[in-house]
């Protein structure tokens, strides 16, 4: 398979998850706000934004927190390349690269999400009732999951599919439980802003029946087990890392590559560890560590599977083989040949 | 008929040869030119052609190729439509005596006598007339001879080559339709029944069983006073209907060759010669509907 | 319906009618057919062609428009029919014709016989805007320059076919023939069904057994590829068709790279060696090291890879010449010179600017001519002379004036004919015909093409920019055929 065209999927997926993700994670903490009715705005915002890794980009735009203007930069403003809008366009644009190679069903599914967030309708959902803007989103998400899954081959572009699909979700579920556990555990923002973290947390990775299937009370360390190391839940890191693992695993290996087999390797690595890990294991750590070395050991897979199927594709060494034709072939001087006659085809 | 021919022909040479002149003569011959629907010569290494008439008004075309190249392919693609001259029925009545009053005559000398590969000696003679017998129409006496070289020959490819003389195929009895086609011709001349060479093709149908389709084809025309030339195929021991398809016509295979050239380069150059030929048949005119 | 009781041929050359209303005979079965369906009924089916062609995204992009629309090529239902004698006779033209182009590009870029006994002037080649004098001397393979043809043939008063433009650079359109196929094959089942139509289907096929024939030699199972600008392109539909109905890759420039004159893919599982590129980039963007530095749609080194023989290119470079508007006078010529035979098919008679009584001619005749720019195509840069302004044809006058060898005129076709289906009954509207030809192992010409439609009342102009449609075509196997009839 073209290298772009992996390349295309793999981001195709990435940003596809990457808006569904912030589509629910504006949705659980817009119902919480309301729960929570007059919390302060800076520091109930102020870790979703570090969550999604966008402070910066924000304090450049406005020049403080408000519920209005961080939903706003999250989900439409032209200047976040990661808003929810623009996750969409390039996960759109990147499928419009490769639309041959999709199926219609895909395609579309991509391109009606597009043209419904870019339209005159989705502005007017935004405004009016952006519950049921991020619900959309969602839904659009999931036929596209779906319709990928029912419809395309399962072939390397699939396992390319795969892993920007689980990358991403790995990523961003740690990212939610590190923002979560970075609120002030002994001084709450609110009495009752902690449980209720905690039950947004659970909604921003639509786990909260997973979670009470198997817990009876919301207990932090109970949620961070299950976000973290449940095998069924299909947002857990470990579940996802053992998806990208599996989809590396099954990738055909450039040959003669020097990087051939690391980002399989790397994975591998990751999934052992986290395989084998406790909850307790990792608190001791701590969490925030934890998570960054986490997010850290998923960034180098994503870059080097960049670099082996992508970059250093190229890298392969080109066999010498033979000159494929030779062109001219030097002709015996006149004074040495004689005048031949054609040979003459028998008539049968 | 509608037929389709294509005709390919690929030297390959051992070395780069130089100054490569050649004939080919691959046009369908036809009556009325209507009759030739298409015809195209594409030769590799690509050069310009030109064209002239040779002594037997055949169309001949030619082509240089001054500079080294080691591979000659020459292609010809033609639709024509055929007729048979036999459409109402065999053309007897005619007697030997006529031709003495033929107007004809002065252009008939050279399918009269031998010719490079055709030989006319007494032994020929001789084998006409046990074949003849005694008949004395004209056309049942070329199909006499026909019916005998049929009879008396075996089909055999690779026995004979291109250049093979006609004496060769008496003595040994095989060989294939240019051999046979030379036969017949001695044994027609030597009763004074003019005759010729032909080259052409043969359409075999999807399911034929005729032989001589698979290359070029050689088969004879045998002149009636006063009525024109027929044609006869000793291989197939047939009459050349219209699903033969006439190219060129000589005193033998020297005259109607469908290419002849000379180059320069060392004995022996020549690595390999392919012949590839293939006749089908575009449905007829007239548009039905059920 | 009675949708042809008004239908007038105002004294053209109708495809249909002859005399006025006689129905001519190979369109006999399809007027009867349409006759029987309401108008309403008819004008259903071509909405749901329309639709499906939406759906399909069978688009293209209008250049010279900021917004770079996408459009449907817009498609009328009812095909034209070329019977079977009209079409041998169009496509022995039409082989002879690419044959004679193909010698007269291998003459130029060698020997250039054909300059030397002063058939085409040396002025009229080298200064073709696409002559490309760095590739003199380079062996292409099989000696084949020109591989896909698309030849622009029109039909005048009396019905005798013409070519007007030869399109030997990346000639596009072939895939609107198939997927018009199609639409017919939905909206008229029964009526395909009944007609001896030959299958334009195998296209995809042909053109990869054309494209495998070019691959080097010694190469069993040649890795094929179509190179395209990119998505943005107004033809990509076109280029991700064809390579869809090849079964081969589509490829933009930057997933090409060459190392030691070899052209390898980048693919996941490592460098793939190419071996033919059926490429839909002009020679201009092909290779920067070569031609225009800043492109960035090509493959840095591709030349001197296809000049080496490891990889082959379809179309060759510097076909241009040949398709070029003024070596176009010299055609016929060309036939002449190389294949020693007449052409079948004439050519529009041509005043080329850069002759100075044909300049002299065209200045005073602004009115009665049709002049052409000679690098543009596409109906760009054009004047129709008698719908013409006095203005306009000041302006023209002044550019003949200052670049006579960019500009040609002709005189103004009374072009065929066809009915087209116009709200709720049919009308008269002028049509050409695109058919494309394979150069490979053997030379193919796809039964009928693209016929094309100037669906603006009265106009001659038939591009898809310029407010063109287009129609199914059909061409007859004479008889009743298995393959054409059921049983």
């Amino acid at each position: 398979m073209l290298s772009r065209v992996a390349d295309s999927i793999y981001w195709m997926a990435r940003y596809m998850e990457r808006a569904e993700n912030l589509a629910r994670l504006l949705m659980a903490n817009q119902s919480l706000m309301l729960d929570l009715g007059s919390a302060d705005d800076g520091a109930f915002w102020q870790p979703i934004l570090m969550t999604t890794g966008d402070e910066a980009g924000f304090r450049a735009v406005f020049p403080d927190i408000s519920a209005h203007r961080v939903q706003e930069y999250l989900t439409s403003h032209p200047g976040n390349n990661n808003s929810v809008i623009n996750c969409i366009r390039t996960a759109r644009e990147n499928a419009r690269m490769v639309r041959d190679q999709l199926t219609d069903e895909v395609w579309r599914a991509v391109n009606d999400l597009y043209l419904f967030v870019t339209g005159p309708k989705g502005e007017a959902m935004r405004n009016e009732s952006p519950t049921d803007f991020y619900e959309t989103i969602m839904q659009g998400s999931g036929l596209f999951q779906g319709t990928y899954r029912a419809t395309m081959m399962r072939d390397e572009g699939w396992q390319f599919f795969q892993i920007g699909t689980y990358l991403e979700r790995a990523d961003k579920t740690s990212r939610l439980v590190d923002a979560c556990s970075s609120v002030p555990l002994v001084v709450p923002p609110h009495p009752d802003a902690r449980p209720l973290r905690w039950q947004a947390l659970l909604r921003s990775c639509s786990a909260q029946h997973g979670y009470r299937e198997n817990n009876s009370t919301l207990d932090p360390t109970a949620v961070l087990d299950f976000l973290f190391l449940s095998e069924q839940f299909v947002r857990s890191v470990r579940f996802c890392v053992r998806e990208v693992s599996n989809a590396l695993k099954a990738l055909p290996v450039p040959p003669h590559s020097p990087v051939a087999r690391q980002p399989a390797r790397m994975c591998t690595k990751l999934f052992n560890d986290v395989d084998f890990a406790t909850i307790e294991e990792i608190l001791e750590v701590g969490i925030h560590e934890y998570i960054d070395s986490l997010q850290a050991r998923l960034n180098a897979i994503g870059e080097a599977l960049f670099e082996t199927h992508v970059l250093y594709a190229d890298l392969t060494p080109v066999e010498d083989t033979a000159p494929a034709i030779t062109r001219t072939v030097a002709p015996l001087g006149a004074w040495h040949s004689d005048q031949e006659i054609q040979i003459q085809q028998q008539q049968q | 008929m509608n037929l389709r021919v294509y005709h390919r022909t690929r030297y390959v040479y051992r070395t780069a040869v130089t100054d490569s002149h050649n004939e080919v003569r691959l046009r369908p011959a036809t009556e009325d030119p209507r009759r030739l629907h298409f015809f195209l010569l594409k030769v590799h290494p690509p050069k310009r052609l030109r064209h002239r008439r040779d002594d037997f008004f055949n169309y001949v075309q030619w082509f240089d190729i001054p500079e080294p190249h080691t591979e000659l392919i020459i292609e010809a693609t033609s639709h024509v439509v055929t007729t048979s001259p036999y459409t109402e029925g065999r053309p007897l009545g005619c007697n030997f005596w006529q031709y003495k009053e033929d107007e004809a005559s002065d252009m008939l000398h050279p399918f009269l006598s031998g010719s490079e590969y055709v030989s006319i000696e007494n032994d020929v003679w001789r084998l006409a007339i046990d074949a003849r017998e005694d008949r004395q129409d004209v056309f049942e006496s070329a199909e006499a001879i026909m019916n005998f070289i049929h009879s008396g020959w075996s089909y055999t490819p690779h026995a004979t080559h291109a250049q093979t003389h006609m004496n060769e195929v008496l003595a040994d009895r095989r060989g294939v339709c240019q051999d046979f086609a030379h036969v017949m011709l001695g044994m027609c001349r030597t009763q004074g029944i003019p005759a010729r060479y032909v080259s052409g093709y043969l359409y075999n149908g999807p399911m034929g069983h005729l032989r001589g389709a698979m290359a070029s084809h050689a088969w004879c025309e045998v002149w009636l006073p006063g009525r024109g030339w027929y044609g006869l195929d000793p291989t197939n021991n047939t009459l050349a209907d219209e699903r033969y398809v006439k190219i060129a016509t000589g005193r033998d295979y020297a005259d109607a060759a469908p290419i002849r050239g000379s180059f320069s380069g060392p004995h022996g150059a020549t690595s390999v010669l392919e012949v590839k030929v293939e006749v089908e048949e575009m449905k007829a005119s007239a548009i039905k509907r059920p | 319906m009675h949708a042809f009781e008004q239908y007038q041929t105002d004294g053209f050359f109708d495809e249909v009618f002859r005399d006025g209303h006689a129905v001519r005979q190979h369109y006999d079965g399809l007027i009867k057919s349409v006759s029987a369906l309401s108008a309403r009924d008819y004008a259903l089916r071509q909405q749901a062609a329309d639709a499906a062609f939406l759906k399909q995204g069978v688009t293209f992009t209008v250049y010279g428009d900021d917004k770079g629309t996408e459009r449907i090529f817009p498609f009328d239902l009812m095909p034209r029919i070329i019977p079977r004698d009209e079409w041998e006779h169009v496509e022995a033209g039409l082989i002879q014709r690419i044959t004679a182009l193909n010698l007269f590009l291998n003459d130029v870029y060698h020997g250039q016989q054909i300059i030397q006994d002063g058939i085409v002037p040396r002025e009229i080649v080298e200064s073709a805007s696409h002559y490309r004098k760095e590739f003199r001397g380079v062996n292409v393979p099989h000696h084949i320059y020109i591989h896909v043809c698309g030849t622009d043939l029109v039909r005048d008063d009396k019905g005798t076919y013409f070519v007007l433009e030869d399109n030997g650079r990346c000639p596009s359109g072939a895939s609107y023939v198939l997927e018009n196929r199609q639409a017919m094959k939905r909206a008229f089942p029964h009526l395909l069904e009944r007609l001896p139509v030959r299958p334009v289907d195998d296209y995809g096929d042909r053109l990869r057994a054309t494209l495998a024939h070019l691959a080097p030699a010694g190469v069993i199972d040649p890795v094929i590829v179509v190179l395209t600008p990119g998505v943005y392109n107004s033809a990509y539909f076109e280029h991700a068709y064809l390579a869809r109905q090849m079964g081969v890759p589509i490829v933009e420039g930057r997933d090409l790279i060459v190392r030691g004159d070899r052209v390898f893919m980048r693919t996941t599982g490592g460098l793939v060696q190419v071996h033919v590129i059926y490429r839909r980039i002009d020679d201009d963007f092909l290779d920067p090291l070569v031609f225009r530095k800043d492109s960035l749609l090509g493959v840095p080194g591709l030349v001197r890879a296809y000049t080496a023989g490891h990889v082959a290119l379809a179309n060759s470079i510097g076909t241009g010449v040949a398709d070029d508007k003024a070596t176009y006078a010299y055609v016929p010529a060309m036939i002449r010179y190389y294949l020693d035979q007449e052409p079948i098919l004439p050519n529009v008679p041509t005043y080329l600017g850069s002759e100075e009584q044909d300049r002299k001619y065209i200045v005073e005749n602004l009115d009665k001519l049709v002049v052409k720019a000679v690098n543009e195509s596409g109906g760009y840069g054009m004047l129709m002379g008698p719908s013409s302004t006095k203005e306009q044809r000041d302006d023209f006058k002044k550019r003949v004036l200052a670049n006579p060898r960019n500009y040609i005129a002709q005189p103004v076709l009374s072009l065929s004919r066809h009915p087209v289906f116009v709200e709720d009954h049919f009308e008269g509207r002028h049509i050409d015909l695109r058919p494309y030809i394979l150069y490979g192992d053997k030379v193919q010409v796809l039964p009928g093409g693209l016929t094309r439609v100037a669906l603006k009342k009265g106009s001659l102009v038939v591009n898809s920019s310029q407010g063109g449609g287009s129609k199914d075509t059909w061409v007859l196997w004479d008889d009743t055929n298995e393959l054409a009839l059921p049983t």
